[in-house]
Order: structure tokens, then C-alpha cells, then sequence
């Protein structure tokens, strides 16, 4: 009768593995830019409000603390995923999922230009019929997401690296076109009550990379 | 002390008692074919969408971004090259195939997991919470074998597709288990305002507006602002309260020890609105956003909340309802 002994050790510690890797992970927490986006320092705000009654008169005292704690925390969170690693390795086991946890209120969307002979003209926007260039690709959820994080913390080596991507496959799918526009459009989403009195958001071009097509033919 | 060491010892025997349980195979089956086909779905969506090339293929070699090389298990199989991932993709999903039909047994299990893995982990900017629940089952169907029943390999040894075996049932326990890790941590993470009186409630009103996960325009959501908010407290509480399942789960099966507190969770079947909250958010989840296979493999682990017995009742009920609305429907042509 070993063997149900030792079965049930090691499902203990696969609970145990499960456990401590479901801990959030560290990798975003770390991340200046992060706390620096609008919806990082939107939170940061309401926080240091709620939080009042401990002391903190502004936004940035909050912050300051808040981020002394995150690098203890990444600290101890290190020292404890260490020994499951292996594990992680080799079975998976993790939990990265958050589920909207922080839903954004400050999204953006990736849009999609080319200049021909007659001027700029739209080729890709979100949802569109008309302008979907590469509309599959595009609105693959995992494309999605990997344009959303920019919102979250933008870097610039993975955006120009897909801006150009989609580039040069503008530059293949429309012959007539001389130039392509890849930016961000950023905004803030509006409240019911203005979604409801008709309102459009308001937002603003951000990170615009133009790319001759003559470099991609 | 001797109290101390007999309840130490007893509470260790119940547990290797309650891991020891065997039980027929048919949840455990359905959870294997549920599983392979999120697995196809997961790959088969970025195949379709023509992305593999441009997500998981390194800079050098045609993709968006320098990725490192590929990885497998504690080792790595090179650069991501167009070729290497597109071998590793038809492996992976060869291998979920064989899962959902249920030959191969462990092996095209563990082959799943690793491929899936090494493709996932290639570019963490396309990761979703999704890819670890993936993971994670593919990881419990590897340790217990879910192709005991429902599968080919049980045609090939008797001729039928199903046939009644047991199996042990600690790995449907796990599965449970990682369900209510998911719910409650992801739960506990929700700290931003939105989820709070101090953010209105707006949370999946926000989401429904976001273009990184709406799938049509969803603006008609600030029309029925209330339901919106009605349904991000409930999924607060559902996510946070996912916890209950396990003391649920634990007074079911010491139900004759007695107490209020256990008699109070025998009440009722906790298990039943868990199930229908959990459907009705998945499925709003998967009909309004945008988020590949993530509700179907959520919803695969729901699975795991029924024992065989019960499943194959609820089978033959459907079918009797089924046969007798088929019944009605023709009696009143021959009457």
C-alpha cells in the first residue's frame, strides 16, 4: 500500500505548484510603462482617494509606496516560483489569467492608410466592411491583443516590427498605393449617458509610421 | 500528542483514501474530447487567419518581432523558422486529433501538451489566459488517461465505443480543483475601480466598448447601462465565490458526519447555479467578444464538476426527451 501514499504526496504537490504559480506573475507589474498609462495611473488615482484615510494626500505618495511594495513582492514571488520552475517547465502549469481585470477605459485602435495618385484613403479600420485590408489578420484575437497591450505600456520595437509587417503586405495587396500610414488611434471611451446622447469619442493619432511601398516591391 | 498524531494521521488517510476512489471514465472521456477539440480550435483559428508565419516566426526569418529560440521542455529546437513552426503546428495538430479520437493514449497526450507549449510560449505577446487552461488540462489528461472509453483505441479492443470501465478520479478532482484556482485568483485580481461602486459598476460595460476584445459594435450596451452592471457584480461574486465548491465538494462526500454547516451545503446543489451563471457567462463571453477559445475551454472544465453517473443520466434524459417531442410530432400525422 505505498503506492496510494506516494500518489497522494504528489497530488499535494501538484496542488501546491498549482497554487503558488496561479500567484500574479510579475512580468507587467515590473513594467514602468505600464503604471504610466493612462488606465495604470487612472487606477493609481482612484486608489490613493480610497486610501486616504492611511495617509496619503496625493497620487504620487501612493504610487511611491505602492511601487516599493511590488519590488518586495516580485522579490518573494521569485524566491517562491523558483523551486515549482521545473514544473512549469514541464507540465504548464500556470495561471496567467486575469479576466479583464483592469477593463480599459483609454483603448486604442490600430488604423491602416495608403496614399495613391489621388490621395490618402483608408484601407483598415476596426469593424469596418469597407475598409478591412488584412481584415483576417488583424482581427485574429491574438493579433488583438498583442495591438492592445500598446495600450497598457507601449514598446516600440514590437510595434515598428509589426507596423512594417503590415506595410509590406500593403504594399503587395494594393499596387496603386505609394505610401502606407500604420498609427494609433487613441481615446478615451465615453460613459453610457454619452454613448446614449449620441456621442463619438474624441481621440488623438499616435506612433504614425510611414513606409514607402517602393522599399517592400 | 497521540491526539495530535492520530489526527494527523487520520486526516492523511482520508485524503489517500479519497485519491485512491475509482470511477467510470465517461466524464473523464468527454473532458478529453472537450479539450482536443479547443485544442484544434486554438490552432486551427491562427492557421486560418494566416498568422503563424507573422506571430510565431522569428524577425529574421519573415515575422513581426526577434523572437529567442523555439523552446521544448528544458531545451530548445532552434530558431523560429517558418519551417520549424509550421512542423511543430501540423504535430500539434495531429496530435490533438488522435487525443479527440482517443488513440495514442498518454503519448499523443504528452505530444499535444509539448507542442502546444513550445508554440505558445514563442511569443508571450499572443499568450491568453486561455493557452494555460489548454495547458493545464492537457497536463491532468497526460498523468490519467482519458481514452479508456468514447475512443477509437476502445473500438479497437472490443468493437464498441463505449464500454464500462473505471478509472481512478483523483485527476477530475484536479480539474476541479484548477477551475476554482482560476475563478477566485482572477476574482481577487479585480481591483480596478470599474469593478466597484467607485467605478459605477462599468466594468463589462467597458469591456463590450474596448476594440482589442468586442466583436461587433457594442455601443448599444450604454443602452441597457443597468444589466451591464448587473452582470459585473454578478460575476464578481461568482469568480470570488468559486471558492465555495471545495467545501461543497468536501461535505457532499462526508455527508453523513453530520453538523450544521455540513447539513447547510447538502441543502442544495451548489454545482447547479454555479453551472448555469458560468454557461450564461461564457457564452455571452464568446457571442459578444472576441477571444478565441477561451469560454470553450473554460467551459470544458465544467464538465469535471458532474460524476459519470450523473452525466450518463443527464445523456439518457435528453434522449428520452428527445425521443418522446419526436414521438409527439409524428403521432398527430399517423392519428
Amino acid at each position: 500500500m505505498v503506492w496510494p501514499q506516494i500518489r497522494t504526496a504528489l497530488i499535494f504537490l501538484h496542488v501546491l505548484a498549482v497554487l503558488v504559480l496561479a500567484l500574479p506573475g510579475t512580468g507587467r507589474m515590473l513594467r514602468r510603462e505600464v503604471w504610466e498609462s493612462e488606465i495604470g495611473q487612472h487606477g493609481l488615482r482612484v486608489w490613493a482617494k480610497r486610501l486616504s484615510w492611511l495617509g496619503y494626500e496625493t497620487k504620487d505618495e501612493f504610487e511611491a509606496d505602492l511601487w516599493s511594495l511590488t519590488l518586495v513582492y516580485a522579490d518573494a514571488n521569485d524566491r517562491i516560483t523558483r523551486p515549482f520552475r521545473f514544473y512549469r517547465q514541464l507540465a504548464g502549469v500556470r495561471q496567467g489569467w486575469a479576466m479583464f481585470s483592469s477593463p480599459q477605459q483609454y483603448p486604442i485602435e490600430l488604423h491602416v492608410d495608403m496614399r495613391t495618385e489621388d490621395g490618402w484613403e483608408p484601407i483598415y479600420r476596426p469593424l469596418s466592411d469597407e475598409h478591412d485590408f488584412w481584415a483576417k489578420q488583424l482581427r485574429h484575437h491574438r493579433t488583438r491583443k498583442m495591438v492592445g497591450r500598446h495600450a497598457r505600456g507601449f514598446r516600440k520595437e514590437r510595434y515598428d516590427g509589426f507596423a512594417r509587417t503590415i506595410g509590406e503586405q500593403a504594399a503587395h495587396a494594393y499596387p496603386e498605393a505609394q505610401a502606407v500610414l500604420v498609427r494609433i488611434y487613441s481615446y478615451t471611451s465615453l460613459p453610457p449617458e454619452d454613448v446614449r446622447r449620441g456621442l463619438e469619442p474624441q481621440g488623438k493619432y499616435e506612433h504614425r509610421r510611414l513606409f514607402r511601398t517602393s522599399r517592400f516591391r | 500528542m497521540s491526539t495530535w498524531a492520530d489526527r494527523t494521521k487520520s486526516a492523511w488517510m482520508f485524503w489517500v483514501t479519497l485519491f485512491d476512489r475509482k470511477e467510470p471514465a465517461t466524464t473523464w472521456a468527454l473532458f478529453r474530447i472537450a479539450v482536443a477539440a479547443c485544442v484544434l480550435l486554438s490552432l486551427g483559428l491562427i492557421a486560418h487567419a494566416q498568422m503563424l508565419d507573422v506571430l510565431w516566426v522569428s524577425q529574421e526569418y519573415g515575422g513581426y518581432l526577434a523572437l529567442e529560440e523555439v523552446p521544448f521542455l528544458w531545451f530548445t529546437l532552434g530558431p523560429a523558422t517558418s519551417s520549424t513552426v509550421h512542423a511543430l503546428h501540423a504535430i500539434a495538430i495531429a496530435s490533438a486529433v488522435a487525443l479527440l479520437l482517443g488513440v495514442g493514449g498518454r503519448l499523443v497526450t504528452f505530444c499535444a501538451l509539448q507542442t502546444y507549449l513550445s508554440l505558445t510560449r514563442l511569443n508571450w505577446d499572443t499568450v491568453g489566459g486561455h493557452d494555460a487552461l489548454i495547458s493545464n488540462a492537457l497536463w491532468l489528461l497526460f498523468l490519467c488517461d482519458g481514452s479508456k472509453t468514447l475512443s477509437v483505441s476502445c473500438w479497437l479492443k472490443t468493437r464498441s465505443f463505449v464500454r464500462q470501465v473505471n478509472i481512478s478520479a483523483w485527476a477530475r478532482y484536479l480539474a476541479v480543483f484548477q477551475l476554482v484556482v482560476v475563478y477566485t485568483w482572477t476574482g481577487l485580481q479585480k481591483v480596478s475601480p470599474s469593478w466597484s461602486s467607485d467605478g459605477d459598476f462599468s466594468a463589462l460595460y467597458y469591456v463590450f466598448l474596448d476594440p482589442t476584445w468586442r466583436r461587433y459594435d457594442l455601443d448599444w450596451t450604454a443602452h441597457v447601462f443597468p444589466l451591464t452592471q448587473a452582470a459585473t457584480i454578478v460575476t464578481w461574486f461568482f469568480e470570488v465565490g468559486a471558492w465555495l465548491l471545495l467545501p461543497f465538494f468536501y461535505y457532499r462526500y462526508t455527508r453523513e458526519r453530520g453538523g450544521r454547516l455540513r447539513a447547510a451545503f447538502n441543502r442544495f446543489d451548489l454545482r447547479v447555479p454555479f453551472t448555469l451563471i458560468g454557461v450564461a457567462l461564457h457564452l455571452g463571453i464568446g457571442i459578444l467578444l472576441n477571444v478565441g477559445a477561451f469560454s470553450w475551454i473554460t467551459l470544458s472544465y465544467y464538465l469535471c464538476l458532474w460524476q459519470p453517473g450523473e452525466i450518463e443520466r443527464f445523456f439518457a434524459k435528453l434522449r428520452s426527451w428527445g425521443r418522446s417531442v419526436v414521438t409527439r410530432r409524428v403521432s398527430p400525422a399517423h392519428g
